[in-house]
């Protein structure tokens, strides 16, 4: 393809999108403002079109496969097909499948498919943005408007997009006070099209609000067959004083998938959040992370691994955002390359001049399987007072040769001996995760993850 | 059968082709135990490294068979678990493995390998528990990463534990006693001792005399530049302890050489 012919289809392939929001549009009656939100949304994604890797911040990222491919949105209603796809998929979920006892929404091809609230207490709102629209929109109408208004226009391709095809996703509303001892549970799950249809795309706009002293963990997971989709996804969490949110984010479509998501935590005074990200599938994946310590005494440990292969580009993408004084920041990131898997590390924290006693580390480390597998690793700080302890380091390597051979002394092959030590590189990041169900479940996904079959480690 | 015999092994480092072991001749037979001493640079971890199979080194000449097979010719992995086992002088740290977890792996490639039943878990921790009381191993260790955080004599002991377990035919020592300070000495000593049962071989690789007042060797071998210099009983460590190295290193090498193949074999 030449260069313009190139142009032409980036080109296409955005005024293509703007004509399917605008359909989507019509075809829901809403109020004026989330008329306006959506029609802003779109003349905002049109103005700018797809990042390209001259922006900074795509710099390792090229979008132009995502940009040339055309997707549909799904029709409004499941189909049957759909429906035991997802159920299938949904068994295969282990102890986070059909028994759990978790609160949980799920979504095939972004569409409700059930809701089942557990024993979730009176006053949390936890519904999907469809409902929450339909019904009563004012409950959203201000958080919505005011994230919309906040975007930096200049960069936020996606969340233009967001806004423009804003229809579903989950609305949780944590009152004051409020702990949830069980976590709560999203599941998106995206069926390969029939021969005749176009892939699938989905826009997810999830909005989170914890009033102060409140509390609670979500987890969510992305699950996919075979066959190319593409997910955006958007979340923005605000968190009163004190309030505590624990989010775990689990990507394991398959092999044909763009994943572009992106979750963007206020914190007030005090308020505290991790964000656990794994990543294991997709063929282009973007995972940002931007949290702003707004408060004082405010906190945030972001943790990720990222797993890719032949055919597999996973970017990580972190802002911390310092604001306020005595906040506090813990970063670990892991990348694990293997074949001609390719990954992307880009952290960034920012220390502003008022925030003072900040105390910030990070640490990116990547361990590289394979000859032709690459890491791009770029951590950076910013630092506007002298006030502070900050650290930040990253590594790239390879399997520790001595432990290679330690293990093999001990009589595992050198193929059980390099998957052990991946293994154990990787498991960091999971031991990190609270409920001992999703802990199993991501071994369960790091082991078939690995080259080498690797006896499940029943004996800790 | 010998359990390992040793013929005219020149080994050389494969980086820069530098010759460290220059025919070493070695015999040891069920149940031995054979020191080997040596000042620094002689070749006595070199010769521990080459038999448990480390990468990083040539075999120029010579031959080590084990059981009458090939020792030279097998991957590492394979030396283990037809019975060879290496005690480290630096046992490596493998953090995210619990000490456990590697065990029990590394036992039943072991026992699968020999034709035997694999453990369960309950079987397994039976077994772990008997063998931690031999070097005194809190269960508090076993439960962390492999040797992440030990001291040197939690190290050392971690080692002889995995030996314990493994059940080797023949086990090589290299420095247990190196860091250790005479409380832990003792500890690792003992739990060798007890391994002592008249059919596995040990060779008991040490700088120092002092390891061997707490394991008892059978026969002493000096090594000097690669070769066998000198080999006795146990006296030979105690005369070494006194006159120097460098009463060995002044002697004609030919004639001991002729004395060690003798006494050893």
């Amino acid at each position: 393809m030449t260069s313009v012919a190139r142009a032409t289809a980036i080109y296409e392939g955005v005024a293509a999108l703007a004509e399917s929001a605008m359909e989507l549009a019509t075809r829901r009656p809403s109020p004026p403002w989330l008329q306006r939100l959506r029609t802003a949304g779109v003349s905002a994604f049109e103005k700018l079109g797809f990042p390209s890797t001259h922006d900074e911040d795509w710099r390792f990222t090229n979008l132009a496969p995502l940009a040339r491919a055309a997707f549909a949105l799904s029709p409004d209603a499941v189909s049957l097909a759909e429906r035991t796809a997802a159920l299938e998929l949904e068994a295969r979920l282990g102890p986070l499948g059909l028994s759990s006892p978790m609160p949980r929404i799920v979504f095939v091809n972004g569409r409700l498919l059930r809701r089942s609230p557990g024993n979730l207490t009176s006053g949390i709102l936890f519904e999907c943005m469809k409902a929450v629209l339909a019904t009563s929109p004012e409950r959203v109408e201000r958080a919505l408007v005011a994230r919309a208004a906040e975007r930096d226009l200049s960069k936020q391709f996606f969340g233009s997009l967001g806004d423009a095809f804003l229809d579903e996703g989950v609305v949780l509303q944590v009152p004051p006070g409020a702990h949830l001892a069980e976590p709560l549970f999203i599941l998106n799950v995206s069926t390969p099209p029939g021969s005749t249809e176009p892939p699938r795309m989905v826009h997810t706009r999830n909005l989170f609000t914890f009033e102060e002293n409140s509390s609670a963990t979500v987890i969510e997971i992305f699950l996919g067959a075979n066959g190319p989709s593409f997910a955006n996804v958007q979340t923005d969490v605000t968190l009163g004083r004190n309030a505590r949110l624990n989010h775990v984010k689990i990507q394991l479509e398959g092999p044909e998938t763009f994943h572009v998501g992106r979750l963007s935590v206020a914190h007030a005074a005090g308020a505290r959040s991790a964000s656990h990200v794994f990543s294991f599938g997709g063929k282009l994946v973007r995972n940002e992370i931007v949290t702003t310590l707004s408060g004082e005494g405010a906190g945030t440990e972001l943790y990720g691994l990222f797993c890719a292969n032949s055919g597999q580009h996973v970017d990580c993408h972190t802002f911390i955002d310092h604001a306020m004084p005595r906040a506090d920041s813990v970063e670990l990131y892991k990348g694990v390359l293997d074949g001609a898997g390719r990954g992307v590390f880009d952290g960034k924290i920012l220390v502003r001049a008022g925030a003072v006693r900040t105390d910030a580390r990070q640490t990116n480390r990547n361990l590289i399987l394979s000859n032709s597998a690459l890491v791009d690793s770029k951590p950076q700080l910013e630092i506007h007072n002298n006030d502070v302890r900050c650290s930040h380091g990253s590594t790239t390597g390879r399997l520790d040769a001595d432990a290679v051979f330690y293990l093999r002394s001990r009589g595992l092959s050198p193929e059980a001996a390099r998957a052990l030590l991946t293994y154990a590189f990787g498991s960091e990041l999971i031991e990190k995760v609270a409920s001992a169900d999703v802990r199993a479940f991501l071994e369960n996904h790091l082991r078939a993850w690995l080259p080498a079959n690797l006896a499940a480690p029943e004996i800790r | 059968m010998n359990l390992l015999e040793i013929s005219n092994l020149h080994a050389s480092i494969e980086e820069d082709g530098t010759e460290i072991l220059k025919g070493i001749d070695l015999t040891i037979c069920p149940g031995e135990v054979h020191a080997l001493m040596g000042p620094n640079g002689s070749g006595k971890s070199t010769l521990a490294h080459v038999l448990s199979g480390r990468p990083g080194y040539v075999v120029t000449q010579g031959r080590a068979l084990f059981q009458g097979k090939d020792l030279l010719a097998m991957p590492a992995e394979i030396r283990a678990r037809e019975g060879v086992f290496l005690a480290f002088q630096y046992p490596v740290e493998i953090p995210g493995v619990s000490n456990t977890y590697f065990l029990r792996t590394a036992v039943n490639t072991v026992r699968k390998h020999r034709g035997q039943l694999e453990l369960d878990a309950i079987d397994f921790l039976a077994l772990l528990d008997e063998k931690a009381k031999l070097v005194e191993m809190e269960e508090a260790l076993l439960n962390r990463s492999v040797n992440e955080g030990f001291s040197g004599g939690e190290k050392k002991r971690n080692e002889v534990l995995q030996m314990a377990v493994l059940d080797p035919k023949l086990a090589i020592l290299d420095e247990t006693d190196s860091g250790l300070d005479i409380d832990a000495l003792r500890v690792a000593a003992s739990g060798v001792n007890a391994l002592r049962d008249g059919a596995r071989g040990m060779l008991v690789i040490t700088h120092y005399q002092r390891l061997l007042d707490y394991i008892i060797p059978d026969f002493v071998h000096v090594l000097s530049d690669g070769r066998i210099v000198k080999s006795g009983d146990k006296n030979l460590a105690k005369e070494l302890e006194a006159k120097g190295y460098s009463w060995i290193e002044k002697e004609p090498p030919a004639t001991v050489s002729a004395a060690a193949g003798a006494i050893a074999s």
